[in-house]
């Protein structure tokens, strides 16, 4: 796929696996690998964006005598998961029109 | 490899980066590995899926350029207002301009004006006086001149005010505007 397609689209599935619950780095790979192709050095700067962006926020919580960083999807990360429906619109016709037949 | 010669690697290549974001980094790996092999994952083979030092490195620094993005876009917006600022500036000695020189244009109409009334008296007294034709001549002449005169100061400044409403209505909105953006 198209690497800046590719961008976007990882930045809303990051967003759309902590959309019910808070995650970890390596939660997040496992999860979002059932969808898409995703690599640990890939996500990290993802995370780092959306971070940048106010779409996530973090927290450092114990486990198992060691810290671990969680991500939690803030309003404005919501925010963006419902406005996506309306580029999926958009994108659906553009495909309709890219593989349109002669008529 | 093992995690920690992974790890100090990945410190040594991370050198042009600043201390917070070096540790950072490296915690995500170490908490990434570390989470790896609670999984049950096999420590070395997880660390080769990563792939090369380098190309870790480059795929952050790729992406470093876009934070710094989100970051300017604050430092923008106070560039936005500074903008607006000079331009307010701008308009104001627009005004300024347009004020000296509609003075100009009514001064020129004045003295056309204050000529035009001169020269009919003068071409009076001169026809009263009945005096040679050629100082008739002279008085036509010299009202007709001012006439043009006058008319040429009074086009001037109706040509220069046109514009100036519609300027001053621009430099009232973004003297608002910039009033309600500081209030904030």
């Amino acid at each position: 796929m198209d690497p800046q397609l590719k961008k976007g689209f990882l930045e809303l599935l990051v967003l759309a696996t902590l959309k019910f619950k808070s995650s970890y780095g390596y939660k997040i790979i496992q999860d979002i690998s059932q969808v898409f192709e995703i690599s640990e050095s890939t996500l990290y700067p993802i995370l780092k964006r959306l971070e940048a962006q106010g779409l996530v926020t973090t927290y450092t919580e114990e486990h198992q005598t060691r810290l671990r960083k969680y991500y939690e999807i803030t309003d404005e990360g919501r925010i963006k998961l419902v406005e996506s429906q309306t580029d999926f619109e958009e994108i659906k016709k553009i495909y309709q029109y890219i593989l349109r037949k002669e008529d | 490899m093992r995690k920690y010669e992974f790890l100090y690697r990945l410190d040594s290549a991370l050198e042009s980066f600043s201390k917070s974001e070096r540790e950072e980094i490296i915690h995500y790996y170490e908490e990434l590995i570390q989470d790896a092999i609670d999984n049950g994952e096999n420590e070395i083979a997880f660390i080769e899926k990563l792939g090369s030092i380098d190309k870790i490195v480059r795929t952050i620094k790729k992406d470093d350029d876009f934070v710094d993005n989100v970051k300017e876009k604050k430092n923008f917006e106070l560039k936005q207002t500074f903008d607006k600022g000079v331009k307010v500036l701008g308009q104001l000695l627009y005004i300024v301009a347009i004020i000296f020189i509609v003075g100009f244009g009514i001064s020129i109409t004045v003295v056309g004006v204050n000529g035009v009334v001169a020269g009919l008296i003068n071409l009076i007294a001169t026809l009263d006086a009945r005096l040679t034709v050629p100082a008739n001549l002279y008085y036509i002449g010299y009202t007709l001149l001012h006439v043009g005169l006058a008319l040429f100061g009074i086009a001037f400044i109706i040509s220069l005010t046109q514009g100036a409403k519609t300027k001053l209505e621009l430099l009232y909105e973004k003297l608002t505007e910039l009033f309600n953006k500081g209030g904030k």
